[in-house]
């Protein structure tokens, strides 16, 4: 067993890191688009879910639904092979990637925000509306920050996992880090090595993300005390990461 | 009261609490006698519940020790590099809280468990009692505190006097030597508040030796053999409940105040 | 709606290979569950640990196994270890193994909310009734925490089902191999991605409303 580890080579690893770099930027690139579409996507799924009109509530459901069961490979595989030859046309790699990662992603973030939305005291509207706020002032200034702070937490769950997420978009060609790793695993026969290496990698990149959005977390928060209930709503949202809220019927 | 035993049940010797920096508990000498009820009163944060709970070491002395019914405890060594090596003293004190009941503020009643599952736990477990003797003792003890008819119920479908009454009944199943009640009805409804009082009164009337924590002064005035006032981690003061009609300190004299015009 | 002349005689022909590729989909994500589900409380419990000596190493593992992307695991398992000469498995196991090893970092997670999620008053009132640690945490301690903790491992189960869907990238023959093969054979690939993906779907939404279910049922006595 040591004698195998003893034949390790990271020398090409550190000669292509250029490329990897190269990965890593793409990856970097697709994970923020992708997360600021699925925000405005979470947005407008959760807005339809909370409509008054009864079909408009019912197809948000429905779609949130739809969409958390679908898996990613599954809709790259449908939407790049699939549709191509059927409708004539042909995505473009990195578009298509950030394209499905947004859709599937708004589901969750859909979820999330609707539950946040439910977690903050009923009693904070009525004391503001009965302090003669008007409703905006009290959307803006007292519900949104609260909003905010219940959800942070499981958004930067949703966004590590869209990060990671990113390497799935290899198999439409997508150069992202594993791309590149996997191109050039198999160019010098070294998988351990590069598979290895974009292991580290990944797991850097999240580390560093979940540190940073905790900082995030601290900084939205600031001004407002953690009490219990907001911790409660917290750990509800909080199941597997963000991706754990089970959907109930509007 | 049964002065003729003057062997002490229970004897604290400079037993003290410290949560990190913060001493809950300053050294604290207490002797409890069989039989004998003591009350325990005090503003709230005055080391009350905490002292509690260092008798059956739910929450353990930083130092000093106990001595219950001739064998000392003292606090358990913190093995943490390898807390597997803790578990004989551990043992040790198992046994020890087999043999002194606790009924909380919370009820803190086993939501997942019928009523009588609830007492008949402790007896299978700790007491070695097969499951249908278990059960047995159960129903009698639950018909005790008059919950016959609800042995088959989850806690979520009984109301906080009632949960209380499993508490209680859970407790009593052990046979215990000493009760130990922290503010058993301070969570209840008005209403439901004398039916719980008077299950502790009975209780006292056969001779259970107990330890109440509680913001009653009726029932501590009428029931207790001994009063203590707790404040800032320390017994300021201790006597009849005679003498607590006229306390010595100020401190007692403000408390009792407070709580007399709140 | 699209309508391309959708021709289903494809998916009909094909419909046993298919379906076979479905079963073995969900073998796998069911294994590599179950892993997980067994991984997971050691891993939560070493993790709550006062000694460093268990709560690193399991900090370390689940931190490792939520850092590093499902992709990643199945090549690493399937080809860089085989590579150095470690040990060389066959596409269902790796499966399974990269499943079950991402999954337990997550299950670690859930268990561990969902015993901090037990009032601290259950602990204490398990231990006054003279109840060791071993035996609260059996009979009173973890039955409540795996009733809080079935909706998000359920939940993990269907990711896991939709991780399983990237074993076809190692020549497991599941069903999206067969609809690839199929699909490049006969020049369908809209029909058979199609079929492929509304079966998962169907698949992945029974699990998440026998979630619902298990969920209503289990949280008998429980609502908190």
């Amino acid at each position: 067993m040591t004698g195998a580890f003893a034949a390790l080579d990271f020398g090409p690893v550190w000669e292509m890191r250029s490329e990897l770099l190269k990965g890593i930027w793409t990856m970097v690139l697709i994970s923020v688009v992708s997360f600021a579409l699925a925000i405005v996507g979470g947005l407008i799924l959760a807005g339809m879910r909370q409509s008054k009109s009864r079909p408009i509530a019912w197809a948000g459901f429905l779609l949130i639904q739809v969409l958390r069961g679908i898996a990613l490979y599954v809709l790259l595989l449908w939407m790049f092979f699939g549709l191509a030859s059927a409708g004539g046309f042909q995505f473009e790699p990195i578009p298509a990637g950030i394209l499905a990662l947004s859709l599937l992603n708004s589901a969750y973030l859909a979820e999330i925000f609707r539950a946040g939305y439910e977690a903050v005291p009923p009693g904070q509207k009525e004391a503001a509306l009965a302090v003669g706020l008007p409703r905006r002032t009290w959307f803006a200034r007292i519900h949104l920050p609260q909003v905010t702070q219940i959800t942070l937490p499981a958004m930067g769950n949703v966004f590590v996992d869209n990060i990671k997420d990113t390497s799935i978009l290899s198999v439409i060609g997508v150069t992202e880090l594993l791309r590149e790793s996997q191109r050039w695993a198999q160019f010098y026969q070294l998988p351990f090595e590069f598979y290895t290496a974009a292991a580290v990698i990944y797991l850097a990149i999240v580390t560093l993300v979940t540190f940073g959005w905790r900082r995030l977390e601290r900084r939205a928060g600031r001004h407002l005390d953690t009490t219990r209930q907001v911790r409660r709503s917290r750990a509800l949202i909080f199941g597997i990461g963000a991706r754990s809220e089970t959907a109930t019927a509007p | 009261m049964s002065a003729t035993t003057t062997s002490s049940l229970l004897e604290l010797r400079q037993v003290t609490k410290q949560f990190g920096a913060t001493t809950v508990l300053q050294p604290t000498d207490l002797q409890v006698r069989r039989g004998e009820v003591v009350c325990v009163i005090g503003p709230s944060g005055s080391g009350k519940s905490t002292l509690l709970r260092c008798v059956n070491f739910i929450a353990p002395p930083s130092t000093g020790s106990i001595v219950f019914d001739g064998a000392e405890y003292t606090p358990p060594t913190d093995h943490r590099w390898v807390p597997a090596l803790g578990l004989p003293e551990e043992r040790r004190l198992t046994r020890l809280r087999s043999e002194i009941g606790m009924v909380f503020q919370q009820f803190n009643v086993f939501p997942h468990l019928t009523v009588r599952e609830n007492v008949a736990i402790g007896c299978r477990k700790t007491c070695g009692l097969g499951r249908k003797e278990a059960a047995e003792r159960a129903l009698a003890e639950l018909t005790k505190v008059g919950m016959a008819e609800k042995v088959d119920a989850y806690p979520e479908q009984l109301s906080g006097g009632q949960k209380q009454r499993v508490a209680i009944a859970r407790a009593l199943a052990l046979d215990p030597k000493l009760m130990l009640f922290d503010e058993a009805t301070s969570a209840l409804d008005p209403e439901l508040v004398n039916g719980i009082l008077a299950i502790m009164r009975e209780l006292a009337e056969a001779g259970m030796t107990m330890m109440v924590v509680t913001h009653e002064m009726r029932f501590a005035m009428e029931v207790a053999d001994r009063v203590i006032f707790m404040d800032r981690g320390c017994i300021v003061e201790e006597g009849t409940p005679e003498q607590f009609k006229d306390p010595q300190h100020e401190r007692t004299r403000t408390f009792l105040r407070s709580i007399n015009h709140g | 709606m699209l309508v391309f002349g959708f021709d289903y005689s494809v998916i009909s022909d094909n419909q046993d290979a298919l379906l076979d590729g479905l079963v073995l989909t969900v073998e796998v994500a069911a294994l590599g569950f179950l892993l997980a589900v067994v991984l997971g409380l050691p891993l939560a419990l070493a993790g709550r640990s006062r000694s460093p000596l268990a709560r690193v190493p399991a900090m370390l593992w689940i931190a490792l196994a939520r850092g590093v992307p499902l992709l990643i695991v199945i090549f690493w398992l399937y080809y860089a270890a085989a590579q150095e000469g470690l040990f060389s498995l066959t596409a269902f196991v790796a499966g399974v193994l990269s499943l079950g090893l991402t999954g337990s970092g997550y299950m670690a997670e859930i268990y561990r909310t969902a015993l901090s999620a037990v009032p601290v008053g259950q602990y204490e009132s398990a231990a006054a009734i003279g109840l060791s640690r071993i035996t609260a945490f059996r009979v009173i301690i973890l039955p409540q925490a795996v009733r809080t903790a079935i909706p998000p491992a359920m939940n993990l189960f269907v990711m896991l089902l939709k991780g399983a869907t990237l074993l076809s990238v190692i020549g497991l023959a599941d069903m999206f191999y067969t609809a690839k093969l199929v699909a490049v054979n006969e020049f369908k690939p809209f029909e058979l991605y199609t079929a492929a993906a509304v079966l998962v779907i169907a698949v992945t939404l029974v699990a998440a409303l026998g979630a619902g279910l298990v969920e209503r049922r289990f949280s008998k006595g429980v609502r908190r």
